[in-house]
């Protein structure tokens, strides 16, 4: 009972605490996803769990190509993305896509700002909550 | 999804763990308090509170999603541009043994950062390592050594025949050295060293745009996007007395960034015969030689209180 005294409270301060767990999934799961492209971005990652919503505004510079990635744990399943300008005008959504639902490669013609929307779906049947590793990278080339 | 246009995360549930967990470390510290007090005399609910309160700040700070360009992304416009390197601009590897206070160290890491950045766009393998040994030291007397680890070093040395291999093993570094320190609660240093690498960035690019580059000009003026975003995240920290210097320095160089016209229409999002996507807008930067001027001389002095 005594032991139970300690354990418990370390454990619930583990979803506190676990964002110490993403450097290495982004380091193993998402960089290999930027092959090609040079990392241009810190490692945006945080815990989350079915629906949550985060936002991220970019800036990308006219005369580049770009690769911007969205991976979560699996644990999480698929989650979705999107990117719109910041007149809130859609310009892309990983919704429709049935493969590569991870990665978005585009070029861009003038310097702008773009904002990423990331939803992790509900899991309604879940008995436990499973939180996970989202991260946001991006990668660019200059365009010849 | 939400609506809102700001760049923390909005999260329906986090809140509830962090309460929980608030809870339980004050539980935690009260029960071993408890258990020590008639040792140490330390009156249990204060400390545990406090502890508690930090600990929530950090993990909401920690919520954030912040992204501005990294430094590497200037130093590739400057060599595309065609300059040479000068390693006279950048700050000396030598002056690392001066930065005490977490501050100006923190700063000093973005600063270092940015030039090896800088060094490693032109291929300046010495200067890189030179650069890389720098900040390491600095990350050493700072206490977060583990950021900077000497397998990067390493890395460095194995790839020395590959440009494209010193780029990206700078630019994880680089992106790794703030993910360490926000994954370590030490979110405010992160802040500083992300602010000091682009204060960097912008130095230099003011150097070169001196010369008249029309295309540097544009880009030093889109760092408007930047600045605006900076600030933003600092407002994050509530006045945090360690972040004050900087967050001055900011607002500082906000009023001559105010004269920057940004004007843009709708997006227009088309796609190439292979499928590639082209976003774009007709966009205009306008910054006048004057404000580029009084720019360049501001940044220039704050860089200058730093690296002193």
């Amino acid at each position: 009972m005594k032991l139970l005294q300690y354990i418990i409270p370390v454990m619930l301060l583990i979803p506190v605490t676990s964002d110490a767990q993403c450097r290495p999934f982004t380091k193993n799961k998402v960089l290999p996803l930027l092959s090609g492209y040079v990392q241009n971005d810190n490692f945006n990652s945080a815990v989350l769990v079915p629906g949550d919503e985060a936002e991220l505004l970019l800036t990308f510079y006219s005369g580049k190509e770009y690769r911007l990635a969205v991976v979560a744990h699996p644990i999480l399943g698929d989650v979705d993305f999107e990117v719109r300008d910041t007149n809130d005008q859609l310009v892309y959504t990983n919704k429709d896509k049935t493969d590569n639902k991870t990665t978005f490669d585009f070029k861009m013609s003038s310097t702008q700002q773009l904002i990423v929307r990331i939803n992790v779906p509900d899991q309604k049947n879940a008995v436990i909550t499973p939180e996970g590793c989202v991260t946001v990278m991006t990668g660019y080339k200059e365009l010849k | 999804m939400s609506t809102k246009k700001q760049s923390i995360m909005k999260k329906k549930s986090w809140i509830i763990p962090i309460g929980v967990a608030l809870v339980s470390t004050t539980l935690f510290i009260a029960c071993e308090d408890s258990n020590t007090s008639n040792k140490n005399n330390v009156p249990a609910v204060q400390t545990g509170g406090k502890d508690s309160v930090e600990l929530a700040k950090m993990a909401q700070l920690q919520k954030i999603f912040f992204s501005i360009p990294a430094p590497m992304e200037m130093a590739s416009l400057i060599k595309q541009m065609g300059y040479k390197y000068d390693g006279k601009l950048l700050n000396s590897t030598e002056s690392v043994t001066r930065y005490t206070g977490e501050t100006k160290q923190a700063v000093n890491l973005g600063i270092f950062g940015a030039d090896l950045s800088y060094a490693s766009m032109f291929d300046e393998k010495q200067e890189s390592m030179n650069y890389l040994a720098a900040a390491q030291k600095l990350a050493r007397e700072m206490g977060v050594d583990g950021a900077l680890q000497d397998q990067i070093i390493e890395r460095l040395n194995n790839n020395q025949q590959s440009r494209d291999s010193l780029l990206n093993i700078v630019s994880e570094a680089y992106g790794d050295l703030n993910g360490y320190l926000k994954e370590n609660n030490r979110v405010e240093i992160s802040a500083l060293v992300i602010a000091g690498g682009w204060m960097e960035a912008l130095y230099l690019s003011t150097r070169f745009a001196a010369t008249g580059n029309e295309t540097l000009k544009a880009r030093i003026a889109e760092q408007k996007y930047s600045l605006d975003n900076l600030l933003k995240y600092f407002a994050e920290f509530n006045g945090k007395e360690n972040l004050a210097e900087m967050n001055n320095d900011l607002k500082e160089l906000k009023i001559l960034f105010d004269a920057v016209q940004i004007s843009s229409s709708s997006t227009e999002v088309k796609k190439e015969k292979d499928g590639m996507v082209v976003i774009g807008n007709s966009s205009s930067v306008t910054m006048s030689d004057e404000s580029l001027k009084n720019i360049a001389t501001k940044i220039q002095g704050i860089r200058s209180k730093y690296i002193a």
